[in-house]
């Protein structure tokens, strides 16, 4: 994307070249009439379909990608479209083969596009790393299992194909000219006069390829044609704000040219159908990477949720490279536009949607001890790209985690330590687009009884370190690593009362579920502690006693407190209810639906009660049949699990 | 320097303006007054005044000053040998940090005014330095080689300047250059390159990989004889980081059954899926994988096979997935999985 560079070299260039346009090439440090010298080694296209310390050429590039897709149930691929060159353009389909989350609701689906600018190399490398770290851990029984099968994820790690294969074609070679060398476009006041003298074709290549041949030439020379200006810039031909404002050119030489129509491009229409892959209206994230800059470019739409959710989620993704302001957050305001995909995606999806520029920063390549080239910033070192693979993957998980959708205390159990006898069942189930509460046992709890809380959640909470398994927070983002959990209700004398549980953690769960003690569906979606209660507490004989949890995912999302209502994305949570019930303000709270002893006065005590009493009546009376039954043949066997 | 641009492109975002915001119509007119004033400037003495004087007035206007830097530093780097008092000066620049700052050239400046630095003063200083260093370098390296003084050259510690006169050297400089033992792996490679020493390039393969490492393995098919290039690509000890890259390669040896076996053989391997698009590349290998195919040695290799030929542009290769896609002793996710690469 951003065709930026600094200032004061492209000036400095401007007083020392002497023709119009001249074919130049970069070196590390060597000096001369046509040579750039950068100040660190030339990256060259690497040969390699694993990652290396460098940018991989394009067919190994798109052969990992088919390795991949072959050896993995969860990775497809999809032809979303040809080149003009009739290349076919790929999207890489991560997910598992249904469109239903784990619970059984609809997925949710994201799309993560890279190359659409040709001299972006960081780009590809970045969003194939995506891929490749999901497809390394796709078996975790955690987090990337639970991405998996939750999230439909589109991934293009190369929209502008023919463009990219030109800039590999001429790695360390470039046609830089002043406007007024090549062909006179048609209309050259179109031109803003601050994308003269600009690097064009070859390495420097940014638009596409639309009436462009492969062969690299200036104006002058002979046995070629001076067309190294032309193409499309496919960052300003897209339909929301297609020809408006003052960063965009009717002119078919400008750097960015925005086409003959709105999404006239076979890649824009590609990009389009990927994101029908979701389907489009599932869409709940879009990030459209280049460099360089450093910075989560955005969009205002205009509703206020959406725009701020925008930017807290910019923020997470930012902190997951290194820090919240490491990659600052900088949206267009509402009412403008250039033609970008970011744009599009946030109109008309009202989604989050992001330009993602990665590194260098504004500096380019200065940041790695350059020689102030104007451009050199697009020429990322090839010892830097393996990390800035890390830092963006993070990013990427973090904004995928986040919007998988918010997290829901969907199951609980309550068991006595000495006997694992269950005293108490709560589970959340799907009743055709909602869910309903099923919980079972009396729930009344003894003086001096160690009791073991079993808490699952709809989701992987906690980030496990990889080397020590140790719970951590994940990369960047800092919150309570347990849950608070209180006991509410009314005493046995009517008094409200309610205090933190006392506890004895256990921790979060990774073992497998149906094992002893084991999470729900994935590693660490599950919590449990061990607690007492004293002589003399409220909580004994209590007329009514419900469990109030307070957690966070590990981007510090609250619960939703109503989990009847399934969490969804509309311009905006939609049903992501607060403490007040309230389910417009994308802030959820502390969950009090899971009532231990009923007295039948919904959320008598400690806030809403969300959907408390959603499905319990009935539930109840059903399953306490056969929950005695269960009961009598647990004391049977001895120590029974029902996990 | 970076501080200072990172606060300013906060404060810009946060909606003020930084002290040091020129627009763009200014400077191009003080970049032009700096370059016209550099370039009349007799000698490196001039110059160096002048950087003095620019420094300082840098601190009360800082537009003409830095341009005035940036165009002067330029300018010195045509200096051959510079006088030391001007080497200090400009090594004084290399932390300078930035007093005017301007728009990108960003075409998504209107997304909120990104602002830069206006002038690489440091940036243009450090490359100043670099051009003065690499020069004496490389007549130190050619005045040590010419006197055979191995010590003199093993204190010439920069490996830019050692490769270009790798590149340039006689027979005898480079065994000469090869008995300093550098370990920089650049030099190495490069080394090993221009003298066909495959020990040198076992070792330096052998080692963690690194982006030299990586220039050097692709230059084997064509900097050794095929058979010796083949034993060092296929190296069982080769590090890891440079497997796939190495199986690559051997598709630009000279076909032979050797290098055919040789790929064959890994179809199975973690790198097999590098082995597959190797093979891909020459239809004389469609037979083989016709037969890999038939006999299924392993589920991997079969599925390498089919990927092998799924990136053959060719005829036959596309012939042999249709009858693999319809053939109902196949397992059925391969088959379709081939169906869909045919469609």
């Amino acid at each position: 994307m951003a065709a930026l560079s600094r200032v004061t070299a492209a000036l400095l260039f401007s007083v020392t070249a002497t023709a119009a346009a001249q074919v130049l090439t970069l070196t590390e440090d060597s000096y001369g009439d046509t040579l750039v010298p950068l100040g660190y080694p030339v990256p060259l296209p690497v040969d390699s379909q694993t990652p290396v310390d460098g940018f991989r050429r394009y067919a190994a590039l798109q052969a990992r990608l088919d390795e991949l897709a072959l050896s993995s149930d969860s990775i497809r691929e999809q032809t979303i479209g040809q080149t003009l060159a009739q290349r076919p353009i790929t999207a890489v389909q991560l997910s598992d083969a249904d469109a239903l989350t784990a619970e059984g609701f609809a997925e949710p689906a994201a799309l993560i596009n890279g190359g659409i600018h040709a001299r972006e190399w960081g780009s590809p490398e970045v969003v194939a790393a995506l891929v490749e770290h999901y497809a390394e851990r796709q078996n975790d029984g955690g987090l990337y299992r639970y991405l998996l099968d939750n999230l439909n994820l589109i991934v293009i790690p190369v929209l502008n194909v023919d463009g990219f294969l030109q800039t590999q074609r001429y790695p360390d070679t470039f046609l830089q000219t002043e406007y007024s060398g090549d062909p006179t476009p048609a209309d050259l006041s179109a031109e803003p006069a601050e994308y003269r003298n600009y690097p064009r074709d070859g390495r420097f290549r940014r638009k596409n390829m639309r009436n462009v041949d492969e062969t690299l030439c200036a104006a002058g020379s002979t046995g070629c044609v001076a067309d190294g200006m032309l193409g499309v810039d496919l960052n300003r031909n897209n339909t929301h704000a297609f020809a408006s404002g003052n960063q965009n050119s009717n002119a078919s030489g400008s750097l960015v040219y925005h086409g003959v129509s709105a999404a006239s491009e076979p890649e824009i229409q590609a990009l389009y159908a990927a994101g029908n892959l979701g389907p489009a209206a599932r869409l709940r994230l879009y990030v459209d990477t280049h460099t360089f800059s450093r910075v989560y470019y955005g969009v205002n739409t205009g509703r206020t949720r959406r725009d701020a959710l925008a930017r807290a989620l910019a923020q997470r993704m930012s902190a997951a490279t290194g820090g919240v302001d490491r990659y600052p957050y900088n949206p267009t305001p509402a009412g403008q536009g250039i033609g970008s995909t970011d744009e599009r995606f946030a109109y008309d999806y009202q989604i989050p949607a992001y330009t993602l520029e990665l590194e260098p920063s504004a500096n380019g390549g200065s940041d790695y001890g350059s020689f102030g080239y104007h451009h050199d910033g697009f020429v990322l070192p090839a010892s830097e790209i393996a990390r800035v693979r890390e830092e963006i993957t993070a990013a990427n998980t973090v904004g995928l985690y986040r919007m998988a959708g918010p997290p829901s205390l969907i199951a609980a159990q309550v068991r006595r330590v000495d006997s694992d006898l269950l005293v108490y069942d709560a589970r959340w189930m799907r009743d055709g687009s909602t869910r309903a509460l099923t919980q079972f046992g009396d729930g009344n709890l003894e003086p001096g009884v160690a009791y073991r809380l079993w808490l699952a959640f709809n989701k992987p909470m906690r980030w496990r370190d990889p080397q020590t398994q140790a719970i951590t927070q994940f990369i960047g983002q800092s919150i309570d690593l347990a849950p608070q959990i209180a006991l509410t209700g009314r005493d046995a004398g009517g008094a409200a009362f309610s205090f933190a549980l006392a506890t004895t953690a256990e921790g979060w769960r990774a073992t497998p579920p149906g094992t002893s003690a084991g999470c729900l569906r994935y590693a660490d979606d599950a919590y449990q502690v061990v607690f007492t209660l004293p002589t003399g507490s409220p909580a004994i004989e209590a007329r009514r006693l419900q469990l109030a949890v307070t957690a966070t995912d590990f981007t510090g999302q609250a619960l939703d407190t109503n989990p009847a209502t399934v969490a969804d994305w509309a311009g905006g949570w939609a049903n992501y209810e607060d403490d007040a019930g309230r389910a417009d303000t994308d802030v959820g709270g502390s969950d009090r639906t899971l009532v231990l002893v009923d007295d039948g006065s919904s959320a008598a005590a400690g806030g809403s009660g969300g959907g408390g009493s959603v499905g319990l009546g009935s539930s109840l009376t059903l399953l306490l049949a056969a929950w005695l039954r269960r009961q009598r043949a647990q004391k049977s066997r001895g120590k029974p699990r029902l996990q | 320097m970076r501080l200072c641009a990172a606060a300013c492109i906060a404060f810009i975002w946060s909606g003020g303006a930084c002290a040091g915001y020129v627009p763009r119509s200014a400077l191009d007119e003080a970049v032009r007054i700096a370059a016209v004033t550099a370039k009349s400037a007799p000698d490196e003495s001039t110059l160096a005044a002048r950087l003095d004087a620019a420094r300082l007035s840098a601190v009360s206007d800082p537009l003409p000053a830095e341009a005035e830097l940036q165009q002067t530093l330029l300018r010195l780097r045509e200096a051959i040998a510079p006088q030391a008092a001007t080497r200090m000066q400009v090594e004084a620049l290399t932390d300078y940090s930035p007093q005017t700052y301007t728009d990108a050239l960003d075409d998504e400046r209107a997304r909120g005014g990104l602002t830069v630095p206006a002038f690489e003063i440091a940036a243009t200083a450090r490359g100043t330095l670099r051009r003065w260093d690499k020069a004496a370098h490389r007549a130190a390296l050619v005045s040590a080689l010419r006197r055979g003084d191995l010590e003199a050259l093993r204190a010439i510690d920069d490996a830019a300047a050692w490769r270009e006169q790798i590149a340039v050297a006689s027979d005898a400089e480079l065994l000469l250059l090869r008995s300093a033992d550098s370990a920089d792996p650049g030099v190495r490679s490069a080394l090993a390159l221009r003298l066909g020493d495959t020990s040198l390039a076992r070792d330096v393969l052998r080692a963690p990989a690194t982006p030299a490492g990586l220039t050097l393995l692709a230059a084997l098919p064509e900097a050794f004889e095929s058979t010796v290039a083949l034993t060092l690509l296929n190296d069982p000890d080769l590090d890891s980081g440079y497997r796939s890259a190495a199986r690559l390669a051997m598709s630009r040896l000279v076909w032979s059954a050797e290098t055919q076996q040789a790929l064959l053989a890994g179809l199975g391997d973690a790198d097999g899926a590098s082995s597959a698009q190797a093979l891909a590349r020459d239809p004389r290998n469609l037979p083989a994988l016709r037969r890999i195919i038939a006999d299924a040695p392993d589920d991997l290799s079969l599925r390498r096979a089919l990927l092998a030929l799924h990136w053959m542009e060719d005829a036959g290769a596309s012939a042999t997935l249709a009858a693999f896609s319809h053939d109902p002793a196949q397992p059925a996710s391969l088959r379709a999985e081939v169906s869909q690469w045919l469609r």
